[in-house]
């Protein structure tokens, strides 16, 4: 008994010194958990016994009080994330949906309860994407937005909010609501989706503001806003018509331009035309006359002779082509000889 | 010498036990209520860390102090003049005083139930005294949804922070529509008035392009008569200068004008079809038989 008990004793205070250089150890590995690291992309938010002492954490290595004390969340926050919103889209452009769960390095503390309550819309959602939006004069488009946006304060984006993002998401949607209710259906097709894209900004800023979700807006895209698939054809058919009325009017002006030069060339060349013929009768005339006058001047010295040359030259160019019958008046009485000479006076 | 060791270890732990459970470390997204002995005593809502006395004397309920967005479901609505909306909507809200959350609603998943069903009420009644036309408008003055769930959000906040201890801070619409039934009739109508304004437009640009036709055709016969008129003026006015001048020349010898016209002609018509029956007295022949030496 005695002998178990002195080796007892020895191998107590063996083990006390081996335990002390334990205990120093894990001391100090634990003290050691206390650093971490914030990469470039990232910002730290330090919380103290669940208060948050430091939203801001640049990054770099860094030390906090080791849990329980102190604990980190690191948030992505120069990266630009975007959410799509859609109206009447179905099931297949169902958004994709970034998981904020994903973009949480988190600690999580383990007294902290989980309050994982995640929303039962995931199941109604997909019932409620495929509803198109109705505009103020009760017709249906089906619409996408997308939305960029970055985390301008990490303390609210984690905090202010049970989920900012479905919060934003639903802001949105309201948006758009109200937005389309007031407008016509060509309205939202065409001029209005400036207005929709502007009053959905607007609508964001204020939200942001007033409920905390710690975001900046960078952008809101209107990807599509449509006629629903139903009735696209009708759309499509409206919009062709109204090029056909177009056409059908160019078609016509187009007709105009091509036959008002062809007729002006046309009257330009009757009148050039009629000049012509004016200037050539004129001419003609001229010419005529002066030739006429020319040889009656000669002809006058010599009436009889050249009056006689005249008809002879005739008479030598006419009957040898014609067939001629020569009578004699004493024996064929009843001919009468046609006056073949120049005029009888 | 064990005995006294495993004491002072028991001591310890215990120690250690009542001084873990005596803090309460408060996260910033909480609120957390102490109950003594079941019964709420205390509201703790700064973040950080607070005591109380351990278990089972005092422990901690904690709540989400965060704001929650809360999707109703879709419902179906009569408007003042009888027709059908199909809404869903969705409440911002947070709990603002704990205790009387925990005495009336207990837990997140019932205050939503309750919300909801109070939200759904409220938003049916001021529904129900708005015309259609008060929804979906295309005047000036826009649709009065804003103002609708505006009452409706001032009416839920007040029964609610009374009876449950929360803060409704807005109620919002996410989707207005109609009924299944109805969309169908809403289609038919689309396309008809789509099919009825493209029968308009082709109308129009056909008239249009007739009415442009109809001009042409009209410019162009005006540009041939006018440019026919000037021509025919324009020759006119030759023939005439050209008829005075052969006159005037003419008129100098008609004699000899008819003569060498008429030759002219005689060459002209006196072609290989014509019999001449001469005359033998015919003053051509007046040589062939009487020589002039003879005369």
């Amino acid at each position: 008994m005695e002998e178990t008990k002195g080796d007892l004793k020895r191998l107590f205070r063996h083990a006390r010194s081996v335990a002390g250089w334990l205990i120093f150890l894990l001391v100090l590995l634990y003290l050691a958990s206390g650093s971490y690291s914030v990469k470039p992309e990232q910002r730290g938010v330090v919380k103290r016994f669940g208060q948050v002492v430091n939203d801001n954490v640049l990054p770099g290595i860094h030390y906090r009080w080791p849990w329980p004390i102190e604990s980190v969340i690191r948030l992505r926050t120069t990266e630009i994330r975007s959410l799509t919103v859609s109206f009447g889209h179905g099931k297949d452009s169902q958004e994709e949906k970034m998981s904020s769960q994903e973009d949480l390095e988190a600690e999580k503390p383990i007294w902290v309860q989980e309050t994982d309550r995640s929303f039962s819309a995931e199941s109604s959602q997909a019932a409620e994407e495929t509803s198109a939006l109705l505009t103020g004069d009760e017709n249906l488009v089906i619409t996408k937005l997308m939305i960029q946006y970055m985390i301008s304060e990490p303390k609210g984006f984690l905090y202010n909010t049970e989920d900012a993002e479905g919060l934003l998401k639903r802001i949105v949607q309201a948006a758009i609501v109200n937005k389309v209710v007031s407008m016509s259906v060509d309205k939202v097709l065409t001029t209005g989706r400036f207005d929709l894209q502007k009053k959905v900004n607007e609508v964001i800023m204020g939200a942001s503001d007033s409920y905390g979700l710690g975001i900046r807006i960078a952008s809101v895209q209107i990807k599509n806003i449509q006629p629903p698939a139903g009735v696209a054809s009708a759309f499509r058919d409206l919009a062709s018509a109204r090029e056909d009325m177009h056409k059908f009017i160019q078609e016509a002006q187009g007709d105009r331009n091509r036959r008002l030069p062809r007729a002006r060339s046309e009257a330009m060349k009757m009148r050039t035309e009629a000049a012509a013929h004016a200037k050539e009768v004129v001419e003609m005339a001229h010419g005529d006359a002066q030739r006429f006058l020319a040889a009656w001047e000669e002809y006058r010295k010599a009436k009889t002779v050249t009056a006689y040359r005249f008809y002879m030259e005739a008479m030598e160019e006419i009957l040898p082509r014609v067939r001629k019958l020569i009578s004699d008046p004493e024996t064929e009485r009843y001919i009468r000889s046609p006056r073949t000479g120049p005029s009888q006076e | 010498m064990i005995k006294k060791t495993l004491s002072i270890l028991g001591i310890v732990i215990v120690l250690v036990y009542v001084l873990i459970k005596a803090f309460v470390a408060v996260d910033t997204t909480e609120i957390v209520v102490i109950t003594q002995f079941g019964k709420p005593v205390r509201v703790v809502s700064e973040a950080g860390l607070t005591v109380k006395w351990p278990d089972p004397v005092q422990s901690v309920i904690r709540l989400d102090k965060r704001l929650q967005a809360l999707d109703s479901n879709v419902g179906e609505f009569l408007t003042q003049d009888k027709k059908n909306l199909v809404l869903s909507n969705f409440i911002v809200w947070r709990i603002l005083d704990a205790k009387k959350f925990i005495q009336s609603v207990k837990d997140m998943s019932s205050a939503e139930t309750r919300l909801s069903d109070l939200v759904g009420s409220e938003l049916g009644m001021a529904i129900g005294t708005y015309p259609l036309s008060s929804f979906l408008t295309t005047d000036e003055g826009g649709t009065k949804i804003p103002e609708i769930s505006g009452k409706v959000a001032r009416a839920s906040r007040q029964h609610a922070l009374q009876e449950f201890g929360i803060d409704v801070m807005a109620v919002l619409l996410r989707r207005l529509s109609f009924p299944e039934q109805n969309l169908r009739s809403v289609y038919d109508r689309m396309r008809a008035e789509r099919g009825r304004m493209a029968k308009k437009y082709r109308a129009e640009g056909e008239e249009e392009a007739a009415k442009i036709m109809t001009q042409t055709d009209k410019r162009v016969r005006e540009i041939l008569a006018v440019a026919y008129r000037e021509s025919q003026i324009t020759k006119g006015r030759g023939d005439a200068e050209s008829i005075r001048i052969y006159a005037e020349a003419f008129e100098r010898d008609p004699d000899f004008y008819k003569l060498t016209r008429t030759l002219d002609a005689y060459r002209k018509f006196l072609d290989e079809k014509t019999t001449l029956i001469l005359s033998a007295d015919s003053p051509l022949f007046r040589f062939l038989e009487c020589p002039p030496e003879k005369q």
